[in-house]
């Protein structure tokens, strides 16, 4: 098969794609990943093929003027937990709106679904892969006549309350029937002679890396996939420290990479990180940026800073792992087994942390109430009561359980092959190429 | 300018205004928040941009007033109006921004649909409309609405099944009534009120992006009207008839016709639309009062004047500083907007007393903000009122029974007008 992954430009979005991609490789069907520019070197750096579409998205501009007033939209309990039910329809109405305006519609600008949309009408995939806010992978595809899914690194708590919003929108009339996304994507898809369906939000089916118990039912086509740790966004390089076992407990702290890298507010003040651990008989592991080091005054003794580790290196060795909440690092964490005070206020985050706590497997420390003594005894917990590890382990066991990435191979190949739109002849298509 | 973008492109920015409209409500920012125009009551939200002082500077980029002397005063000032400065007069203090927000006239500037013109110009062409409708013609104006009405509610029957009142009776009364003002030949009727219809959203569209799809109706609609305007008024003055349209054209020059013609169809039907649905529904929500009605139609003139004051069938207006102006202590700068909320600030206790409740005859000194001179509004005003009085009438004496069937229910993204969308009723 001929598979086109695509990712819109964020580091961490994309990472969650590697492994499959891997595997696809692997197994002998050629795969292209399609994104901005900017993450041209990122593809390439996890060994992949890179096709650059379009013109690099303005996501840090816009999140620098409406961010706080889209992280404000949506610092809803309710939301934030997953009980969606409880939302009243206006909340759903701005969510669409907003997320739509100015999220969703300008990381998918016109040109990079133009150019996605021509270089699937040449390459002619079987299969889009696409990350569920990258809707130019479901407009490429339907543009192009592939078979096309998402691949979900996170809960799937954004079509959940979708199809909240839909069931809603049903006792409204025109035109009061307001919906965003397809109001944007129907002349987005007309351009290409397509019509709007929903399966261009939702995929024709989802592959899913959450862990029953955290992963989302919501009744569409879903193919479970496990889980496996990419951490190729640093350099992936065992430091010498890590060769050998640690003296004392180790607890690694994180706060992950997006912050560091976009314009994504950091709200999290190193400071209290470390004072909560100040004087514990424990290893502590930061990663840390230079800048990010320069702000606190005064490391304590038994911090090890480093610039950038492999998680999934250090990971075994540690006993707890103390970070934002951010989707790569929980899911790592949890894969491996290691109990997280996992921090969070924002999207999924907090969904998240609380499925990890009532899963047993760690703790929730909403960032707006991390202070160092909160910290300090939920660590202490974390690292005296081994009910903690147990339950991470049952959690990395179940992972586990999952179907690697090159066990799914197959059963995408035969759902792309049930989707086709024309079964059996596309595989005989090649790209054009000028005869002699 | 509009007509050059895409689809995709016109879709995408208004859905970026509309999107920053929710991010600024966030905060409770009552303006905000009233653009928004969702589930919120819009008369708590007036009285909480009262709290807030005369005039107070929204994130939605506009000083504000609900305050009913600040209103009058805005709206009565001459160096605001509707007419943006020049742009080399107006202070670009945003400049040094990484993005510049859009603002919804850059977006979607209508300039065809002569909402944009000089304060004179809408003075001058009230003084021109007016006596139609309040001097010695004004029976014959109120006849002919009147008629327009009984041939509706002819072809509606006895009503006791059910009807919409907007659809089925106000829109197409009105619609026929202006189009007899304007001389349409009888053949284009359907043509014309398919353009009114389309057109319903252009007050709206001046402070809230429409959906893409309404958004493109309007941009025909207005192009269509201008055309219409163009032909309505070469013939009036070809072949002059006793329709308004040609007394003015006669009166003034084509362009004033085309103005005319513009702004009644843009504006002036939904307005008496509008109008004549909210003093219906005001009534039916008090029932001893549509009693009344039914017993004395006369009242009908009154009913509608309370309705202009406690339901206005435009709830706010967008003023810009022509230049630096000083209003309720405030510094305004040369292309400043000011948003002056007519209905909340015709609910100001400090103007009516019992602010909120609905009297009709109401004796006071203060006089309610809809309509004021040198302003689009001002030019359909008088046939909004004679219109909306006729309605009244017309079904109080035909339909005594009149009663609801259902909500109403309003257009979303409908700040200015609250536009009926469904009125659901039987005799």
């Amino acid at each position: 098969m001929r598979v086109l992954m695509t990712s819109f430009a964020m580091d961490a979005h994309f990472a969650g794609s590697v492994p499959l991609a891997w595997a696809l490789r692997a197994a002998g069907h050629e795969v292209r990943v399609a994104s901005q520019p900017a993450l041209t070197g990122t593809i390439t750096a996890a060994g992949l093929t890179a096709v650059p579409v379009g013109v690099d998205h303005d996501h840090d501009t816009v999140l620098r003027e409406a961010g706080p007033g889209i992280f404000a939209l949506h610092q809803n309990k309710d939301y934030l937990e997953n009980n969606h039910q409880r939302l009243g329809t206006d909340f759903l109405t701005g969510h669409m709106t907003v997320m739509t305006a100015l999220f969703y519609s300008r990381i998918n600008s016109d040109p990079v679904i133009d150019d996605l949309v021509e270089y699937a009408r040449y390459w002619r995939p079987d299969l889009v892969v696409w990350e569920p806010f990258t809707f130019a992978g479901a407009v490429a595809a339907i543009a192009s006549g592939a078979a096309h899914a998402r691949l979900l690194s996170f809960p799937d708590m954004f079509l959940n309350a979708r199809m909240l919003f839909l069931e809603r929108l049903r006792s409204r009339r025109p035109p009061n029937d307001d919906d965003p996304m397809a109001d944007w994507l129907t002349p987005v898809l007309a351009r290409f002679g397509c019509e709007f369906g929903e399966e261009a939000v939702t995929g024709q089916w989802s592959i899913d890396q959450m862990p029953a118990g955290v992963r989302l039912s919501l009744g569409n086509p879903l193919v479970p996939m496990r889980y496996v740790p990419y951490n190729g966004l640093v350099p992936a390089v065992v430091p010498d420290w890590l060769r050998s076992a640690p003296a004392r407990p180790r607890v690694c702290v994180t706060l992950g990479v997006t912050a560091q890298r976009s314009g994504f507010p950091h709200t999290v003040a190193l400071e209290d990180l470390f004072t909560a651990m100040r004087g514990l008989d424990v290893e502590i592991v930061a990663t840390m940026s230079a800048d990010e080091l320069a702000r606190v005054p005064d490391v304590p003794e038994n911090v090890r800073v480093v610039e950038s580790v492999p998680l999934d290196s250090l990971l075994p060795t540690c006993s707890a792992i103390v970070h934002h909440g951010g989707a790569g690092t929980w899911a790592t964490a949890a894969a491996l087994g290691v109990p997280q005070i996992a921090m969070g206020w924002m999207w999924d985050h907090l969904y998240r942390a609380r499925r990890l706590e009532a899963l047993g497997a760690g703790l929730h420390l909403p960032t707006d109430e991390l202070t160092p003594t909160g910290l300090r005894s939920r660590l202490v917990r974390l690292l005296r009561e081994p009910g903690f590890r147990r339950n991470a382990e049952l959690l990395s066991t179940s992972i586990r359980s999952e179907p690697s990435p090159a066990a799914v191979v197959p059963v995408l190949e035969r759902l792309t092959e049930r989707h086709r739109p024309t079964p059996g002849t596309r595989s005989r298509l090649r790209p054009r190429v000028p005869a002699l | 300018m509009i007509s050059n973008k895409t689809d995709s492109e016109l879709g995408r920015e208004l859905m970026t205004v509309r999107g920053f409209q929710w991010i600024y409500g966030v905060k409770d920012d009552p303006y905000a928040l009233l653009l928004r125009a969702e589930s919120d009551d819009p008369h708590e939200l007036g009285r909480k941009v009262r709290e807030r002082g005369r005039l107070y500077w929204s994130s939605a980029e506009a000083w504000v007033t609900a305050d009913h002397a600040t209103g009058a005063e805005a709206l009565a000032d001459g160096r605001l109006g509707v007419r943006p400065p020049a742009p080399e007069s107006v202070p670009n203090d945003r400049a040094s921004y990484a993005w510049q927000i859009p603002s919804l006239d850059d977006v979607f500037p209508l300039d065809d649909a002569c909402l944009k013109l000089p304060r004179d110009e809408y003075t001058r062409l009230r003084a021109l409309v007016e006596p139609a409708f309040t001097g010695e013609a004004a029976p014959a104006q109120h006849a002919a609405a009147v008629k327009h009405h009984e041939q509706r509610l002819d072809a509606l029957g006895s009503g006791e099944s059910g009807f919409d009142l907007t659809a089925d009776l106000l829109r197409p009364a009105v619609t026929a009534t202006v189009a007899s003002l304007l001389g349409v030949p009888v053949e284009r009727g359907a043509e014309y009120g398919r353009i009114c219809s389309n057109a319903a959203v252009t007050l709206d569209a001046t402070l809230c992006p429409p959906r893409l799809n309404t958004a493109r109706s309007l941009i025909t609609a207005v192009a269509e009207c201008r055309q219409l305007a163009g032909e309505l008024t070469t013939a009036a003055l070809r072949n002059p008839g006793e329709d308004l349209l040609s007394r003015v054209s006669r009166a003034a020059d084509r362009p004033t016709g085309q103005v005319l013609c513009t702004l009644f169809t843009a504006v002036g039907v939904e307005v008496a639309v509008t109008l004549a649905g909210n003093a219906v529904s005001a009534l039916l929500d008090r029932r001893d009062e549509w009693t009344k009605l039914t017993e004395d139609p006369a009242r009908a003139a009154d009913v509608v004047t309370e309705t202009l004051r406690h339901a206005p069938p435009v709830r706010m207006q967008k003023l810009v500083a022509g230049e630096e102006t000083v209003l309720g202590g405030e510094r305004v700068k040369t292309g400043g907007q000011v948003v002056v909320l007519i209905e909340a600030a015709d609910r100001d206790a400090g103007a009516f007393r019992d602010a909120d409740r609905f009297v009709v005859g109401r004796k006071t000194s203060a006089s309610d903000l809809f309509g004021t001179e040198g302003l689009p509004v001002s030019v359909v005003s008088a046939f909004a009122r004679t219109h909306a009085a006729a309605a009244l009438e017309t079904l109080a004496r035909r339909l005594p029974g009149l009663h609801r069937t259902g909500p109403a229910v309003r257009r979303l993204r409908s700040p200015v007008s609250g536009g009926l969308l469904q009125f659901p009723v039987a005799a």
